[in-house]
């Protein structure tokens, strides 16, 4: 089993704070992405697991063993903790051929020949790279050198993998064809995988975890569905989705163990089967119920667009429509809010065009204003 | 490793010591902190104590002076400042020789400055011929060693004030040239800046390249004259490429020794760096750490404005990286003209010098400018008690033989330790940026950059004459030698080395951290293949400087250690003008040679080892 645990890890540079009591566990098997905007302390985190750098409390735990305790001084060196990782500039040795690259790893454990031979053809076979065995990387494209640096990697069987932000450098249709690449090789490899992305997207589409970052701070690790579902602050629901999640202001009016009425600029909406939905939080604001500001979150895919006027709707004017092919993206105006509704297909609407909209409440996150955290969850 | 099962952070008790003792361990686990720690522990001891030990030993008496008034050697003093500055030798000890050394490097900035900007502009702005030749001929100069100029000076122009035989004008003309012409200040200031000039040329060049004639032609398309453009819009854009040709032809003059030893000395025309030499010639030791402190505050001066200027305008070096192609100005009707004075500039400044150098060496008795004086004895001919008491010719002299081996044993000993050292600590500089450490290192490694080659050889003269800790006396040993010309080199290596080490990534040496390679293995199976390019042109240019250096050694050879160089000096001291000239003939040779390998195997490139 190979389990990396993070406790209360914190890393400086000179003065700056980069990791801020990180605490992290990844199972065996997972595929945990480390999410964030740049800046954020998710490489960060990865070099510390690594022990390409050293934290200056905390500790690191892999496989039941302290492989980083600054407590007393004790570092495992990154080649003792049997992970290996791809660098974002794949950092392949331009001096040496693809095999040299590959076996690199092996020559230093000094491994026979043909056993090195061996497992470098099968790591560069798992790869589909065999062919350029002795090419120099400055012969290979981009996507190829990429299919190197995993070769090297996994070469010596670790037990992790780190990627960091590996698809970054590729053109947007080789890294549509790498994501899949890589899942298979998750798969196939069952090692535990770390990887490091600012791209939701990909961090959406492989992770069966995903760590979410903002300024050194972990801020939410879960399954991507329930980071998309139900981010926990405002900043994880701003920063997830494409096109951005809306946001709507209001003040909690009503609320009983069972629902809430929230009163908005724009009209009045109640949220239902609070005893589900309701994370604990909502206790807090009971006790001062109809004073409390709170700010409603709904995806742009959770709008119901109407061109007739229905109950429980309310009116809106297009103000832009982005078509996109395969969906419409509409940019509407309830009241004095811009809200973004998307719909699948080419839809005929018209700048400028009146619509009503209903707002799915059971879709809807609300977040307390104070804290910026969840009190209702989206089912 | 501990397991974790149920113990947390705050239950594991270790005593303050051993977190100590395994945090250093840590550290020095680190092969980068170890090397660190060892360099800047060398580099204190090679560079900074004997710094420390010239300034507090010019406050203490020396043992003559001691023994002399009666007061035990090392009492405090300030004698030796006072003799200095204000006393009734000051004048001719220091204050002439300042201003001498002051008036020369200024008039040589200022005319290498004229000359290579000049010669910059026709060779990238022009419609000038032959580009490829002149660029090539006129870096050729500066190859050529400074007092190689000064030795063909003193055979053209040399007259009968200093005795022996005539110069060539004088054998030519029946007429003595005038003293000013044949010593001290002119043509010392002309020597320095044909050899100079080159600075200023390069830079100035490389700068004309980078900005691009774009920012020209749109300030024609306003329709400002040619002129106009030049004063308005070029000048100004050169300008910091002038500033810093203008500081380093100036730290470099000062520091000359070669070329105001031949042409001024012998008429009493003293500059700073001859005087210290002087100085120690005569025993007043202290006397010449005196004026080699002054030689180095005034060197630090300048390349502190250096520093200064060049930091406030390097954005505006870097406008417009791309270089479109310029239409070339047309030099018209003055094009057969200007290309004839170009040439003629290149004969009098690298071929003439060159053949009266050669010339010299093939004539029996000197002075006697006929062809049955010619003879070629000086090179090959065997002991003969009749000529220069019988000295036989250098490929027969066991003498000229032991320097050449000697120079050649020196020199390659010199770059490849400089080298290998400047790549080591370039690493260390590049992978520590942001640490106390790194920069410590590259400040420390820059600083003899500052130190003239004299004032550097004076300090290592005293150092070196006892025994430090475990260092024994290396005062008239080869190691000494090599180890003032590695220090002497150090900033240009580690300048070199740094430059080649950031270009290689750091992820690079990580991939192979993670694959459990240790550093011995990540310096020489990745390092060092990665940087070879620069390694080997570092070593060149390294080579070759060492193959000219004068003012560094003279101090400190013996007649066991001697070198070419310093042979050269002592024939032309004792007036065996034609032994010199052939000595630097054959140093010249060795030059053009290993310059020539240089071009054909790697791209090493003269113009970058510039004030190396």
């Amino acid at each position: 089993m190979s389990r990396i645990e993070l406790k209360k890890v914190n890393k400086f540079y000179d003065k700056v704070h980069i990791l801020k009591d990180v605490d992290l566990v990844i199972e065996q098997g997972d595929f945990m992405t480390l999410l964030g905007p740049s800046g954020c302390g998710k490489t960060t985190t990865l070099r510390v697991i690594s022990g390409l750098e050293n934290p200056q409390s905390g500790e690191v735990i892999i496989d039941g063993e302290r492989v980083a305790d600054p407590h007393t001084g004790k570092f495992a060196p990154p080649s003792k903790r049997n992970l290996n990782l791809v660098f974002q500039s794949y950092a392949l040795w331009p001096h040496m051929t693809v095999f040299q690259n590959v076996a690199f790893g092996l020559t230093i454990q000094k491994l026979p020949k043909h056993e090195i031979s061996e497992k470098v053809m099968s790591a560069l076979d798992r790869m589909q790279i065999r062919e350029y065995a002795q090419r120099y990387p400055s012969e290979l494209s981009g996507g190829q050198q990429q299919r190197v640096a995993i070769a090297r990697a996994i070469v010596s069987q670790p037990k992790i993998l780190l990627l960091d932000e590996p698809l970054s450098n590729l053109d947007a249709k080789l890294r549509v064809d790498m994501r899949a690449e890589l899942k298979r090789l998750h798969k196939e490899l069952k090692t535990t995988i770390i990887y490091v992305t600012h791209d939701q997207v990909e961090a959406l589409t492989l992770s069966s975890k995903i760590a979410v970052y903002f300024d050194g701070i972990l801020t939410q690790c879960n399954t991507p569905y329930e980071i998309y579902n139900n981010p926990s602050t405002l900043k994880v629901a701003e920063f997830i989705g494409n096109p951005k999640i809306n946001f709507l202001p209001g003040s909690v009016k009503a609320l009983t163990d069972s629902s809430m009425i929230i009163e908005s600029e724009f009209g009045v909406l109640e949220f239902d089967k609070l005893g589900e939905r309701s994370n604990g939080m909502l206790k807090r604001i009971s006790q001062a119920a109809d004073c409390c500001n709170v700010t409603m979150a709904i995806r742009p895919e959770d709008i119901i667009v109407s061109r007739e006027e229905r109950t429980g709707y309310f009116a809106c004017r297009i103000s832009s429509i982005l078509p996109a092919g395969s969906e419409t993206l509409m940019e509407l105006e309830l009241g004095s809010h811009l809200l973004m509704a998307k719909e699948i297909g080419l839809q005929q609407y018209e700048v400028d065009d009146h619509v009503w909209i209903f707002l799915k409440q059971n879709r809807m996150n609300v977040y307390e204003d104070n804290d910026a955290t969840l009190i209702v969850r989206a089912m | 490793m501990v397991s974790t099962s149920e113990s947390s952070i705050n239950e594991r008790h270790i005593s303050k010591f051993h977190l100590y003792m395994n945090r250093l361990k840590n550290y020095m686990q680190n092969p980068q902190n170890f090397i660190s720690v060892v360099a800047i522990v060398v580099l204190l001891f090679l560079i900074a104590l004997p710094l420390w030990e010239i300034f507090t030993k010019s406050f203490q008496l020396q043992y003559r002076d001691a023994m002399r008034i009666g007061a035990e050697e090392g009492t405090g003093t300030i004698q030796y400042w006072k003799t200095a500055f204000a006393s009734n030798i000051s004048n001719a000890m220091f204050y002439t020789p300042l201003i001498n050394s002051l008036l020369t490097s200024l008039s040589v900035s200022f005319l290498g400055i004229l000359i290579g900007g000049v010669l910059a502009w026709l060779v990238t702005r022009t419609d000038l011929p032959m580009k490829k030749f002149f660029s090539f001929i006129l870096v050729v100069a500066y190859m050529v060693p400074s007092w190689c100029k000064a030795l063909a000076w003193q055979i053209l122009f040399k007259n009968e004030r200093i005795g022996g035989y005539p110069g060539m004008f004088q054998a030519v003309f029946n007429v003595a040239p005038p003293d000013w012409i044949s010593y001290g200040f002119f043509p010392i200031v002309l020597s320095l800046s044909l050899h100079y000039f080159v600075f200023s040329f390069l830079l100035i060049s490389a700068a004309l390249t980078s900005i691009g004639g774009d920012l020209e032609e749109m300030a024609e398309i306003t329709g400002a004259k040619r002129g106009t453009i030049l004063m308005k819009i070029t000048f100004p854009l050169v300008m910091p490429a002038i500033l810093s040709s203008f500081i380093l032809t100036f730290s470099k003059a000062i520091g000359s020794f070669g070329v105001p030893a031949f042409l001024g000395m012998k008429v009493n025309y003293y500059t700073l760096s001859t005087m210290i030499y002087t100085n120690i010639r005569n025993r007043m030791t202290t006397q010449a750490y005196v004026l080699s402190i002054v030689l180095i505050l005034v060197a630090s001066f300048t390349v502190y404005l250096n520093q200064k200027a060049i930091g406030k305008r390097k954005s505006f070096t870097t406008i417009g990286g791309k270089s479109t192609r310029t239409n070339l100005i047309k030099l018209k009707r003055l094009r057969p003209v200007i290309t004839g004075l170009v040439l003629l500039f290149v004969f009098l400044c690298v071929i003439l010098p060159l053949f009266v150098l050669v010339w010299q060496s093939v004539m029996l008795k000197p002075g006697v400018y006929s062809l049955d004086n010619l003879t070629l004895h000086f090179w090959i001919g065997e002991s003969n008690q009749a000529i220069a008491d019988g000295e036989a010719g250098i490929f027969h002299n066991p003498r000229i033989w032991t320097s050449l081996i000697n120079t050649l044993k020196l020199v390659s000993i010199v770059s490849l330790i400089a080298t290998v050292v400047g790549l080591l600590l370039g690493y260390l500089i590049s992978r520590g940026r942001k640490k106390l450490s790194g920069r410590f290192i590259e400040q420390i490694s820059f600083t003899p950059m500052l130190i003239p080659s004299i004032a550097l050889s004076t300090i290592y003269l005293s150092m070196f004459s006892r025994s430090h800790l475990f260092i024994p006396v290396l005062y008239g040993t080869f190691s000494l030698l090599v180890l003032i010309s590695i220090v002497k080199y150090l900033p240009f290596a580690v300048r070199s080395g740094t430059s080649s080490m950031l270009q290689i990534h750091s992820e690079l040496e990580e991939a192979a951290k993670i694959e459990g390679a240790p550093w011995v293995k990540i310096f020489s199976k990745l390092i060092l293949p990665l940087a070879k390019g620069g390694v080997f042109s570092a070593f060149l240019l390294i080579f070759i400087s060492g193959m000219k250096e004068l003012a560094l050694i003279m101090l400190l050879v013996t007649p066991e250690t001697s070198t070419l160089t310093s042979l050269t000096y002592s024939y032309t001291e004792s007036g065996y003008a034609q032994f010199s000239n052939a000595i630097t003939t054959l140093i010249i040779f060795i030059i053009m040679v290993v310059n020539f390998i240089a071009r054909k195997v790697s791209k090493a490139d003269i113009s970058k080892g510039i004030g190396g």
